[in-house]
């Protein structure tokens, strides 16, 4: 399909279905003229035109500005359909269900970081954080314990120990999903969560000891408690092992069970389940239990950063003011009730690489590892989006050509120089997930902040930056 | 050896050239393992056959699928157990989409691999198999 990109606004454009015979919604796609031609030179744009090709589709679908090329759904899409009667698809998900991002401010004054601290506390979040690959995490989970966290999320693990009660009411669905199932979760899927609950992984996951920068919004900041001038810790992990498992088994079962369906979808990545079919219900069953897990597991990677604070610093968590400002998930779907022309509508809203962004919440973007992540506040006005944004910068370049432009002995040298220590697992993770990779935040959050999705509260700059 | 990377925004793409199917999946399961290891991979094609043989006997409705299969095979042999194949023998009718033979298993630990990429899963995406009596390509990529 030749597709016509209409510009409609300041960083806005438009893909009417009107134009498109085949089109079943609208699409808006938020980017900078610089960042729509990245999305344009991969395969993002034909992958969003499937999307809103798919039948019972809501009009419009979304796509953010840190779009790129995903399976099934484009990274950075967002798209819903009738929570009753539409459709639920795993690759509008992504395979690690609920990756997400957690803030934790502090009321320690980032001058306090001095070079030597700051390797001090890298090597000691390098030790007792679990990061990369076949490390093990804290907890050792199977039967009934693993099967608790599944159902209920963080609370089972602040219940263990690990974490605040007061942590809970400052996470999306206080960390936990209505409707998970641990019967939905396959043995398979279970084995892989035995011993990763509490494990940040590798790959574009991370934890870094941020600096506040600058504030934006003084009002919201201090709601929140985050201060100009502190340190501030943000963490980037998902539901491992175990979520990878739930997606790839239901991948392959909603592939071979699509025929039965009698539709057509261009990509069969896109594997869309009817919601009442047995399958569509037991993959929103696992899917939700999968997104408990992944709550669980920044909860209790959180509690072991707190831990290493308090000794680094030798203070209480209450005195260092170690304080959970949000989590927020971005790989996945919610049922959630919108109006249009004044009926309420319980809609199944799909968010891959995209951020939930309601009223005055937090909502955290990653950027890379060498320039700035941000603070922003959800708008009324991101009704228009499903009250959804970005969710980071988006890759720009591959992973086979990062780690080919990447000198990691100069890219870590460099950003000693900056103020930034960075400890990896491998070098070819630290090169394929270097700053070059990634689009330019300030353009992304531009793209939202102009569309009056979001509004920056603050910006955050890395200090001590750990990839797995 | 004939595969290679190809590139991808966020993941790996491998293509595969071979004149015969058993060649060509050998080759792919070598990307994958070199996807998953890196280049301490060739420990593995060096390490001879490890192990008690396990036979492996599998059939999809496409090449394409089977090769699916096939690469989800060592995958969750390598994810679940931490245990890579150290060889195979194998046999691929192309055209009835069959694998079977043996396969070698053995601890990724006990040929020194230790794992430096997570990969989440062999994806559908762009998943190509053709195969003929004087050549088969392959193509897939795996989820980063």
């Amino acid at each position: 399909m030749d597709v016509k990109i209409r510009k409609v606004g300041e960083h806005k454009y438009c893909i009417p279905k009107s134009d498109h015979p085949g089109l079943r919604a609208d699409i808006y796609i938020y980017a900078t003229e610089q960042i729509l031609g990245a999305i344009r030179a991969d395969q993002t744009c034909t992958q969003i035109v499937n999307v809103a090709m798919m039948p019972d589709i809501v009009s419009p679908v979304h796509l953010m500005p840190d779009a790129h090329f995903g399976y099934g759904f484009p990274i950075g899409a967002v798209a819903a359909f009738d929570a009753v009667d539409g459709w639920v698809s795993p690759g509008g998900v992504g395979a690690d269900i609920n990756c997400g991002v957690r803030l934790m401010s502090t009321d320690i004054p980032a001058d306090e970081l001095n070079e030597k601290r700051r390797k001090s506390l890298v090597e000691a979040l390098f030790r007792r954080v679990p990061s990369g690959l076949g490390v093990g995490g804290p907890l050792k989970l199977s039967g009934r314990p693993l099967n608790d966290v599944l159902e209920r999320g963080a609370p089972a693990i602040v219940e263990k120990g690990l974490g605040l009660p007061e942590d809970l009411s400052h996470i999306e669905d206080q960390g936990s999903i209505e409707g998970a199932e641990a019967a939905s979760v396959s043995d398979a899927a279970k084995k892989r969560g035995f011993d990763q609950c509490g494990t940040m992984g590798s790959g574009n996951h991370f934890l870094e000891v941020q600096r506040v920068e600058k504030i934006f919004d003084p009002a919201t900041a201090g709601r929140w408690r985050v201060s100009e001038g502190t340190l501030a810790v943000m963490i980037h992990s998902g539901s491992r092992g175990l979520g990878y498992q739930v997606s790839d088994e239901f991948w392959k079962r909603s592939k071979k069970a699509l025929p039965s369906f009698g539709i057509e979808v261009a990509d069969a990545q896109l594997s869309p389940l009817p919601i009442r079919s047995d399958l569509g219900r037991e993959y929103l069953a696992a899917m939700r239990a999968a997104a408990n897990y992944a709550f669980a597991n920044r909860q209790a990677l959180m509690h072991l950063v707190r831990g290493v604070f308090q000794d680094e610093f030798s203070g209480t968590a209450e005195g260092l003011g170690l304080r959970l400002v949000y989590d927020v998930a971005h790989n996945i779907a919610k049922e959630e009730s919108y109006e249009s022309a004044g009926v309420t509508r319980a809609l199944l809203v799909h968010r891959k690489g995209a951020t939930r962004a309601f009223p005055d919440q937090p909502v955290i973007i990653p950027g890379d590892m060498g320039t700035a992540s941000y603070l922003l506040a959800g708008t009324v006005a991101a009704r228009s989006s499903y009250y959804t944004v970005c969710h980071g910068a988006g890759r720009v370049l591959s992973r086979t050509a990062a780690k080919k432009r990447v000198d990691v002995g100069r890219l870590v040298r460099e950003l000693r120089d900056q103020g930034i220590e960075v400890r990896g697992g491998s070098k070819a993770g630290l090169a394929e997930e270097a700053p070059e990779a990634y689009k330019d935040i300030e353009q992304v959050v531009d793209a939202v902040e102009v569309n009056g999705l979001a509004r920056r509260v603050a910006r955050l700059k890395p200090v001590c930056v750990i990839k797995g | 050896m004939t595969y290679r990377f190809t590139d991808h925004t966020a993941d790996y793409g491998v293509e595969v050239y071979a004149f015969t199917a058993e060649e060509a999946f050998c080759d792919a399961a070598r990307a994958l393992y070199e996807i998953l290891y890196g280049k301490n991979a060739a420990v593995l094609f060096r390490a001879g056959h490890q192990g008690a043989p396990a036979p492996v006997r599998m059939e999809e409705g496409t090449l394409a699928d089977l090769l699916h299969a096939w690469l989800s095979l060592h995958l969750d042999r390598c994810v679940q157990d931490r245990r890579v194949a150290s060889g195979w023998r194998i046999r691929v009718d192309f055209r009835r989409a069959r694998l079977e033979g043996e396969i070698y298993m053995t601890e990724a630990a006990k040929l020194g691999l230790t794992l430096e990429r997570e990969v989440k899963a062999v994806t559908y995406h762009d998943l190509r198999a053709q195969a003929s009596l004087e050549k088969t390509t392959l193509h897939y990529i795996v989820d980063v």
